[in-house]
């Protein structure tokens, strides 16, 4: 593999916007890449497009990253593939794209994610959602639900860990916060706690405000070039390096054994660990992070599972303020999935552009400092798509990024 | 359970096929029907083509299940789903032959304090919702365990 840094990154707001089109989504986050990286569009050699829901919600099916490309960025010519693999599809988007151009088959390429839930009828969009796991084996068909998958096993490690309703509206509420500062997110407002606690009970313990938005819009781009040939595309700096980018499916989890039923295998670590294998890096390493937070639960067992903590030890995190943007080890600084938002598959390169800009110093009102005080040198991050159940399908990613 | 055979139109039907036995009478027994690896054991629900855990060539067969359980996590849900109505209780048990499954609950009323972690629970067949043409779509549901 040749060494592969990102050159730009781009987004189209996240929010509630049903009246801006898919391509118009994909456009402006492309060309806002585009133009961060500073290189003719001409230049894009070959491009990966992640996407769940526009089949099930606008009927377009299997050339959604070409008609996005072609009719709304005018990009043409150039191979498009297309990526789907639940909330983790631009992530996986991004990694072919690594591949790509670390192979030495091409010199730039273009990852974008992009996703539109405001189209479509309530039906299509539960369903669209509902097809995240084996749709055979009948359990959307009895009301599995995700925020209820999250809901029992909150339930669950509340009575193991002693977590409290008061740490997971914590978590919240600094996503929310997080949030404000970032003018590409969702929610342009903080909550406070007890506002995150009033709110509206989806499934016990997890309120409105800990959950993120189903219906929801936005685009996010990534492009990439390969280390040795940058000289010829662009001459912006920073350059960020991508030092492990690592996906795996989920594993076989024997419940015959006892111990088994003690791993949180929503969250399951073999890929954030790989990565930092890769990276020769450790969690003591990292300056920031990024993880799959669709409900505030996520993020306190993500603490744990990313090896920031031992178990358990998450409602003390968040306590203790240490994951917070003056924190030593700050987590989802654009607002994270809850806040900054989730249409599933832009939100992959949403959490990469959120760490190229942290790296850059380019982070606004929410840049973190870094250990020595002049900005974070080096970031992790987490995601996955599927469904989270026990026969559980679906991708794991982790990501290291450093400058 | 009233399978509702020969009073009308209307019919019982499976959520899904070959998951489950529907009782065929009064004294029918419902069970879901997994699958089985003879090589080494492993249990599966749903039941899956190739065994997962030593991954032979066929070596899975069908196996009927105990329906003997244990409730491992559960929620009270209040948001409507297509499927079923709210509230309702959303639950993982895990089986004595081993598998975690995902299940709705029978039985109790859709409450935090009707039902208790690692508490015994047995499985039924019982009605889902009804069809747009009016038959009852059945699957299975776990209740706490009697005696």
């Amino acid at each position: 593999m040749r060494d592969v840094v990102i050159i730009g990154v781009g987004m189209h707001k996240f929010g509630y916007l049903p009246h801006v089109p898919i391509k118009e989504l994909a456009r402006v986050a492309v060309w806002n890449a585009i133009r961060d990286a500073g290189i003719e569009a001409q230049a894009i050699q070959c491009a990966y497009v992640g996407n769940t829901a526009q089949g099930a919600l606008e009927g377009q099916h299997s050339v959604r990253g070409h008609v996005a490309l072609r009719t709304g960025a005018g990009l043409s010519g150039l191979p498009i593939v297309n990526v789907e693999c639940g909330t983790a599809s631009a992530t996986v988007a991004f990694r072919e794209a690594w591949i790509a151009v670390g192979s030495g088959l091409y010199d730039v390429a273009l990852s974008l994610g992009m996703e539109k839930t405001t189209s479509g009828t309530k039906a299509q969009r539960q369903s669209s959602a509902a097809g995240a796991v084996d749709v055979t084996s009948g359990d959307g068909g009895m009301g599995l639900t995700f925020v209820g998958v999250f809901a029992a096993l909150v339930e669950k490690l509340m009575r193991q860990y002693g977590w409290t309703e008061q740490q997971l509206a914590k978590v919240a509420a600094k996503s929310f916060y997080n949030a404000s500062l970032n003018p590409n997110a969702e929610y342009q407002q903080a909550y406070t706690v007890e506002e995150v606690l009033q709110s509206r009970v989806v499934s016990y313990p997890l309120t409105r405000l800990m959950s993120c938005s189903a219906r929801i819009d936005g685009a996010a781009a990534v492009i990439v070039c390969a280390r040795e040939a940058v000289e010829k595309y662009t001459s912006r700096r920073p350059l960020v390096d991508v030092a492990a980018c690592v996906q795996r499916s989920v594993p076989f989890y024997d419940f015959r054994k006892p111990e088994t039923r003690e791993i949180v295998y929503t969250h399951d670590p073999s890929s954030v660990m790989e990565a930092y294998k890769i990276a020769g890096a450790g969690p003591e390493d990292m300056e920031l992070a990024q993880c799959h937070d669709a409900f505030s639960i996520e993020e306190m067992i993500s603490y744990q599972a990313m090896g920031f903590c031992e178990p358990g030890d998450g409602g003390r995190m968040i306590d203790e303020g240490r994951t917070a943007l003056q924190g030593d080890i700050p987590f989802n600084t654009d607002g994270g999935l809850l806040a900054r938002g989730n249409p599933a598959g832009a939100t992959g390169t949403a959490q990469i552009c959120e760490v190229v800009q942290q790296l850059r110093g380019e982070a606004g009102a929410r840049q973190v400092r870094g250990r020595d005080g002049t900005g974070p040198k080096i970031g992790i991050i987490s995601n996955a798509g599927g469904g989270p159940v026990e026969n559980a399908i679906g991708s794991l990613m982790g990501v290291v990024l450093k400058r | 359970m009233d399978t509702g055979s020969g009073t009308g139109p209307e019919k019982v039907v499976p959520l899904r096929e070959g998951l489950f036995h529907i009782p065929a009478s009064p004294d029918d027994h419902g069970y879901l029907i997994g699958s089985k690896c003879h090589n080494c054991g492993y249990i599966a629900f749903p039941p899956v083509l190739v065994c997962a855990s030593c991954v032979k060539e066929d070596t899975m067969r069908e196996c009927r299940l105990s329906g003997k359980a244990r409730l491992d996590r559960f929620t009270v849900s209040h948001t409507p789903n297509i499927a079923v109505e709210a509230p309702y209780i959303q639950a993982y048990v895990q089986l004595e032959e081993g598998p975690m499954l995902y299940t709705l609950i029978a039985g109790v009323e859709p409450r935090a304090d009707a039902l208790q972690l690692d508490q015994p629970m047995e499985m039924v067949i019982d009605k889902i919702r009804t069809d747009e043409e009016g038959n009852d779509v059945v699957a299975w549901k776990f209740r706490p365990a009697e005696g």
